[in-house]
């Protein structure tokens, strides 16, 4: 025979007094804000992991498992970048801007030092600094070019990594202030990787944790060199 | 936008909250673990068996995120300088709040209870969770279930007498 529920303290029929019943319902009512829960949302959503993207395999495709990866990019992470720029949002989203950078990053080159990147990024960033300057580097090029560039680079991942990290170098030098730098230096990790670079993809990813200690992707990158970081 | 993500956040998400809190997560830590439990729950979604009920499928998640920050908190013992977040005490429960002190002593009593008998009290009380349902969360028996609930009762009941709160004088039996 089951044991029949008791009655809960917060409900009519309870006798504990009003007072412990009001105050059960306080900590009932204990809930974050709204504008805090579009901002868990919104860190979600920045992870790639919309309503149709999961499951996530992380250990298949760590870095980008879905197309669905490059729309949030394209279409989540500025937002999330202006609302960090406005002080909305406390962690999680990138650090684009050279000013909200940790001091130490100044020193870092992300971009592959390949032939054809001609500059390190930083150097480039350090002579674009006091200056404005806008996120491209060709303004007439339309913004959805950036995308594109990031969208090939993640569909030739799996089949050609090489024409992969190409391509990333050429949005390093196409856009090296980009809307979307830290996508780039993210998904290079992976192509790195897959490459065949392990050591090279192991000394990108420390630049980029060193960059942006607090990136979404951080824990893709991770788990992308599957426990080899420090 | 509104989709599936923005459903099971708003839906979810202030159990997740208070789960959270009452595993012992640290106030400034709330809001990022909030987070860490949603990515789980968009990975894992489909997995979901329907086993148990949703809530309890969620509140095994809190536990493993809470206990894993936790250890991280023993092992690196907060980050220097974290920043401090807004206060979550939503508008409605200060306007509630007549008994702020029943509150605060309820809040003080809950957070030094043994995590199990914590927990069975949070979600049998405050979540309205059944008692087989509570057990299933806590990984016990139902008899041990209403064991650790009555034990809560005792703890917090004694604590509100004990401060002089409870305005009538109904025994702890009575409201057993």
């Amino acid at each position: 025979m089951r044991t029949p529920e008791p009655v809960r303290w917060i409900d009519a029929g309870s006798e504990v007094p009003e007072t412990l019943r009001t105050a059960l319902r306080a900590a009932r009512a204990d809930a974050p804000s709204t504008q805090l829960l579009k901002r868990v949302e919104a860190g979600v959503r920045a992870q790639g992991l919309g309503p149709r993207t999961w499951p996530f395999e992380s250990a298949k495709l760590p870095l980008a498992s879905s197309l669905a990866f490059l729309l949030a990019l394209a279409a989540g992470a500025s937002v999330q970048r202006r609302s960090q720029r406005q002080g909305q949002t406390a962690q999680q989203v990138a650090q684009p801007s050279v000013q909200a950078q940790p001091a130490r990053s100044t020193r870092l080159e992300l971009a592959p030092p390949a032939a054809g990147s001609s500059e390190p990024l930083d150097s480039k960033r350090r002579s674009s600094a006091h200056k404005p300057q806008p996120s491209h580097q060709n303004p007439t090029r339309p913004k959805t070019d950036e995308i594109a560039l990031l969208r090939a680079a993640h569909r030739m991942l799996a089949v050609d990594p090489k024409r992969a990290r190409a391509i990333l170098q050429q949005h390093a030098r196409d856009y090296p202030n980009g809307d979307f730098v830290e996508e780039r230096e993210a998904l290079s990790v992976e192509a790195l990787l897959r490459a065949g670079m392990p050591e090279e993809a192991r000394a990108h990813a420390k630049r980029f944790v060193l960059r942006y200690p607090r990136s979404p992707y951080l824990r893709r990158v991770h788990a992308c060199l599957d426990g080899q970081l420090d | 936008m509104s989709d599936e993500l923005s459903n099971v956040v708003r839906e979810q998400g202030p159990f997740v909250w208070r789960s959270l809190r009452y595993l012992g997560v640290p106030e400034p830590q709330l809001e990022d673990l909030c987070q860490e439990v949603f990515i789980v729950i968009m990975r894992r979604l489909a997995s979901f068996e329907g086993r148990s009920m949703l809530r309890t499928w969620v509140y095994g998640i809190c536990c493993n995120v809470a206990r894993s920050a936790a250890r991280k908190r023993a092992r690196a013992r907060e980050r220097p300088g974290a920043e401090e977040h807004e206060t979550p005490v939503a508008e409605q429960q200060t306007q509630i709040l007549a008994a702020r002190e029943v509150y605060a002593v309820l809040q003080e009593t809950l957070l030094a209870l043994p995590e199990e008998t914590r927990m069975v009290f949070v979600l049998f009380e405050l979540e309205n969770l059944p008692m087989e349902e509570v057990a299933r969360s806590v990984g016990c028996k139902s008899s041990t279930a209403y064991s650790r609930l009555y034990a809560a009762r005792t703890r917090v009941y004694g604590a509100l007498q004990h401060a002089g709160l409870l305005e009538r004088g109904q025994t702890l039996a009575e409201v057993m």
